[in-house]
């Protein structure tokens, strides 16, 4: 196992930030944390690195307790912070290599690293650039090969694509996978439920410094009870309509407004079809239908009683 | 490891654009808009030799005690040169009027039943001359009581001692190499400015390593390096960096706008190296113990500055006002110690008082470091003051 957090609690006063936070991340896997603004991602993370002192609980990591000297266990960790961590005086290159310095002392060994990093970011064209003259999304990426450059094991990435373009956003969860496949463990926090949906082989879902649930992409979803979730973009219709929904089996609930109409169904019931029927055959237009399957924010909804990024 | 990072730090200081400017610009300007400033002031003080005339009289001949006294502190020819007090001519009574009352002299010495001074005004060079007659009739009467008293003294030497007149401007207890100049102190002040403001240098430096800080000490936190070997290894690059701007400034006031600092140039160097790791220090200590980048400035440059001031930076005298009425501030005031020592250097042949002012700042230093290594060497932080 190479993260174990048992019973975690931390306080700020009287707000309590983690409460007794479990959590166990096994090799190999890209484990995604997820939670909206607030939930004690973050924290869980400091506390894991021992930047923040915490109030109860144990930490291992790669097996042994984590503290602020274990530097044979900080050897193989990479860190991505949530804010941008370089020198603004330093160009790309060398604030690469001043990082990869800091785990590496071997100077061509360092060299070959700092370039993998470079091409892995795609940063080649901006190797002098300073880091003022980046955009967002560039100064991000420089950000994560600060991270990875000395190649961990483990690396921990504390919601790398906050505010950053859809190309550089691709960029890096096409690259987290990579490190994946080569062989790196990956704690991935972020409130993109999309992005944790996509690239995450377990998730856990936090709220108010607890894991409220976890598993795998799937596993989360067969919690809830809702299934299918038919949207109907369609202009004044009336309350027979809305009668007709709520009478088809296994429809948990029908809601309309904004002239979108939405139909749950229980998990396992597909009403589309007979959806589609009705609609044609009361000559009721419509001018776009379709059906979404439960997303992770279904799931957080129906646990929590509030939208994820609410 | 040690290469790595005191190098990149270095580059880091360098390219820094809020520290070139505080460090090294800001002493520079300061120093020109001094030089600017005060350079006619210390012309002004400059003592110029008092017109005088003398009137002939068998009493002034060549060899008479009064006509030694008036040599030793004047060429009696109207010339005047570095150290004499009076330009002094031999002239009738009536042509001593005459340029009396023109202005041309300030005063004059009559011979008429003794000796006389005769002055149209009141004033500093009017009291100059009297206070010389004075001296002179008071050292010819003690002079008479001890020979009455004591004739013997007369073979000893005793005449031939007090009959020689020496110029006292030479007997100055500045080193024999300096000439006395207050306006020196406000370069003095500057260079200790200079040298503690190397303390914006190493704010830097803590927040850097300070976890709770920022997102880049948290990241320099969790590489496997201790966070003392970089603490070490980055204030060695901001000393060097640091005591390199020192010396430009230092070079700048001595070469490039011609402020005497003495002749003992070790013994400057050594104050400059001394103040600057101090300096450096304070920083380190101010940022460790403030919570807000704000604040760490503003207690930084405004402790240096209210220490340059006390020291007489802004008003020369208040380095004298301190010393009579609150010496305890001026030990305790980092920059009045370098001006300090400055100035005991460039005044006194001594070391005695140098030295105690090194000490100071070499205690100031370590008690400043040791703060810094005891807030420091908190591993993990309560909570983060960055979003």
């Amino acid at each position: 196992m190479e993260i174990c957090v048992r019973n975690l609690v931390k306080r700020y006063g009287n707000l309590i930030a983690l409460d007794h936070l479990n959590l166990e991340i096994n090799k190999g896997e890209v484990f995604g944390l997820l939670g909206p603004n607030g939930s004690g991602k973050t924290t869980a993370i400091n506390c894991i690195l021992s930047l923040l002192k915490y109030d109860k609980g144990t930490i291992e990591v790669m097996g042994r307790p984590m503290s602020p000297t274990a530097y044979d266990i900080k050897r193989e960790i990479g860190v991505i912070m949530q804010n941008v961590a370089v020198f603004d005086e330093l160009n790309v290159i060398e604030n690469i290599d001043y990082f990869c310095g800091l785990y590496v002392r071997d100077k061509k060994e360092r060299a070959r690293l700092v370039n993998d990093a470079i091409e892995f970011v795609a940063l080649q064209d901006f190797r002098k650039f300073s880091p003022k003259k980046l955009s967002g999304g560039l100064l991000r990426r420089l950000n994560i090969a600060c991270g990875i450059a000395h190649k961990p094991k483990l690396i921990i990435m504390d919601e790398p694509t906050v505010a950053v373009d859809p190309q550089s956003r691709n960029n890096i969860l096409e690259g987290i996978q990579k490190l994946n496949r080569e062989g790196a463990t990956i704690l991935y926090t972020s409130h993109y439920m999309e992005e944790v949906e996509s690239i995450c082989s377990r998730i856990a879902i936090m709220d108010k410094g607890r894991i409220i649930a976890s598993g795998t992409n799937n596993e989360l979803k067969a919690m809830i009870s809702t299934g299918e979730k038919i949207s109907i973009e369609v202009c004044g219709i009336g309350p027979d309509v809305t009668k007709y929904f709520k009478e088809l089996h296994g429809v948990n609930s029908v809601e309309y407004s904004d002239n979108v109409l939405i139909i749950k169904s229980q998990r396992g019931i597909n009403n589309l079809a007979a959806a589609v029927d009705y609609l044609k055959s009361g000559n009721i237009e419509f001018s776009r239908i379709y059906s979404e399957l439960p997303t992770l924010n279904d799931v957080f909804l129906e646990i929590t009683g509030k939208e994820l990024r609410d | 490891m040690f290469r790595h990072i005191f190098l990149y730090n270095l580059k880091n200081i360098i390219r820094t654009r809020a520290v070139i400017f505080w460090s090294f610009l800001y002493p520079i300007i300061l120093a020109t808009l001094f030089f600017f400033a005060f350079s006619n002031l210390s012309k002004a003080d400059n003592f110029e030799a008092v017109d005088i005339a003398v009137t002939d009289s068998s009493e002034l001949a060549e060899g008479s005690d009064f006509y030694g006294a008036l040599a030793a502190v004047s060429n009696i020819d109207g010339t005047a040169l570095d150290g004499d007090i009076f330009r002094a001519i031999m002239t009738s009574t009536g042509e001593a009027d005459r340029l009396l009352k023109n202005g041309d002299i300030s005063a004059y010495i009559l011979f008429d039943d003794g000796i006389k001074l005769v002055v149209g005004d009141s004033g500093f060079k009017q009291t100059i001359a009297k206070v010389f007659i004075d001296d002179y009739l008071h050292t010819g009467s003690m002079a008479k009581t001890i020979l009455s008293e004591n004739p013997e003294a007369a073979n000893r030497g005793f005449l031939s001692d007090i009959s020689r007149w020496e110029n006292y401007l030479a007997q100055s207890p500045a080193s024999a190499s300096s000439s006395p100049d207050t306006t020196v102190i406000m370069f003095y002040t500057l260079l200790a400015m200079t040298c503690l403001m190397g303390s914006t240098v190493s704010i830097d430096e803590i927040i850097k390593l300070q976890a709770n800080m920022s997102p880049l000490a948290a990241r320099i936190n969790v590489a496997p390096v201790p966070k003392f070997r970089i603490f070490l290894y980055n204030i060695g690059a901001a000393a060097l960096f640091q005591l390199t701007v020192i010396l430009i400034v230092l070079a700048y006031i001595i070469f490039g706008l011609n402020v005497d600092f003495g002749d003992k140039t070790g013994y400057t160097l050594l104050t400059c190296a001394i103040g600057g790791i101090t300096g450096i220090f304070f920083g380190t200590a101010v940022s460790s113990g403030f919570k807000s980048t704000g604040l760490k400035y503003a207690v930084t440059i405004g402790g240096t500055m209210l220490s340059c001031f006390l020291s007489g930076m802004m008003v020369v005298d208040m380095k004298y006002i301190i010393q009579v009425y609150a010496p305890v501030i001026g030990y305790l005031s980092p920059a009045n110690l370098i001006t300090d020592a400055f100035y005991s250097l460039y005044y006194y042949d001594g070391l005695a008082r140098y030295f105690e002012n090194i000490l100071a700042l070499c205690v100031f230093s370590i008690l400043f470091c040791t703060a810094t290594c005891l807030i420091l060497r908190r591993k993990k932080y309560a909570k983060k003051y960055w979003r």
